[in-house]
């Protein structure tokens, strides 16, 4: 099962994962943060790539699972590459 | 030529500020020196010493992200966020390996209109790459926490903070971002009162698409003080010459090009009625 990591910097530098995002029979389903998650949910992030409509929501699966980590870069919140869960 | 004269043409007037005896006759000579003096003081003002000269203490490299990140403390005690140019991906309209270069150029921009937003952000070297550090700010949410908390989201509607989400929608109007989602926008609470941090720069300047997810604020009055500072920088000949040269330092001709265009149209706009019409909506977007 594909994932994604989003990631929160603290005061210290440290990081937690502040929710994860995992690709279920074809749409992502968020869990963890309600506030990231009624977000992502409600005003979608940026496509980046040419491919597509602008906007990508959780529903849209991987397409919008490949683009978090554009969106989400500002070393505040950083969003990790896909990985794979077996 | 009159200090007075002198002072409308090159420097401007501020409140405050240096009083010079407007009746004195002054040599060309002198007339040079204080302009160099001037230039000299704008980037003085451009500086930050205490990130740019800040020796690292340790630096830490951040899970996620497109493009590198670091979390950096210096040995004065300053933190940063570090965002080395040779760690950036390829993505957008923005030319390759540039994005660090947009974080300090919106700085710029945000320091010479005096809008209090963005944290300073300088270009360094850590570690043998070059790239922007940005001060790091302690103790923050992000807008969407706001937005989301029932107590705090009321602060939302305080003049003071209403005052200061039109400032940053002008402000990123003007550099043209594409990125001013809910989590590029940081607030932080003191004594009751939200400051808002804007971070993440780099998708600026260039032809992408603009974008700003908090709400827009089409036909509603600025405050007075921010009016004072839009005018005071369009009448200000010599911020406007230090300012462009330092964003050419940075950025394609075009796009520093763009943004005067993006500051005539716009600033004219407020510093005549007060506010933006919905009517110039597709106006004030373009590149």
């Amino acid at each position: 099962m594909k994932y994604v990591e989003i990631y929160k910097l603290q005061n210290d530098g440290s990081q937690t994962v502040l929710a994860t995002c995992r690709l279920v029979d074809g749409v992502v389903v968020i869990e963890g943060d309600e506030k990231f998650a009624s977000f992502v949910a409600n005003e979608g992030i940026r496509n980046y790539s040419d491919i597509g409509e602008k906007r990508f929501f959780p529903k849209d699966g991987i397409l919008f699972l490949e683009q978090l980590q554009y969106n989400f870069k500002s070393g505040y919140l950083n969003a990790g590459t896909i990985k794979e869960e077996l | 030529m009159k200090l007075e004269d002198f002072f409308k043409a090159v420097v401007g007037s501020r409140d405050g500020e240096f009083k010079p005896d407007l009746d004195s006759d002054v040599s060309e000579e002198e007339i040079t020196e204080l302009y160099d003096e001037s230039e000299k003081n704008k980037k003085e003002k451009g500086s930050f010493p205490s990130l740019e000269n800040a020796e690292k203490k340790y630096s830490k490299k951040l899970g996620g992200g497109v493009n590198e990140s670091y979390f950096v403390e210096f040995t004065n005690g300053e933190k940063g966020v570090f965002k080395p140019s040779v760690g950036e991906d390829v993505f957008g309209k923005a030319e390759p390996h540039t994005f660090y270069k947009r974080e300090r150029a919106a700085y710029l921009v945000d320091l010479f209109f005096d809008l209090h937003l963005v944290p300073p952000t300088v270009v360094k070297e850590i570690d043998e790459k070059i790239g922007s550090v940005q001060m790091f700010i302690p103790d923050t949410e992000a807008y969407i926490d706001i937005e989301y908390n029932e107590n705090k989201n009321k602060l939302r509607e305080e003049k003071s903070f209403r005052d200061q989400m039109k400032t940053l929608w002008i402000f990123d109007l003007l550099i043209h971002n594409s990125d001013r989602h809910k989590y590029n926008l940081l607030c932080s609470e003191t004594n009751k009162k939200i400051s808002v941090h804007a971070i993440d720069n780099g998708c600026s300047f260039c032809e992408d698409d603009f974008f700003f997810g908090p709400n827009e604020f089409f036909d509603e009055d600025f405050s007075e003080d921010f009016i004072k500072k839009i005018k005071r920088f369009l009448e200000d000949d010599a911020s406007q010459r230090i300012l462009e040269n330092l964003l050419n330092e940075l950025l394609p001709e075009k796009e520093v090009s763009a943004f005067f265009s993006r500051v005539e149209k716009i600033g004219n706009m407020i510093s005549e009625s007060g506010r933006i019409s919905s009517s110039d909506e597709w106006e004030i977007k373009k590149f």
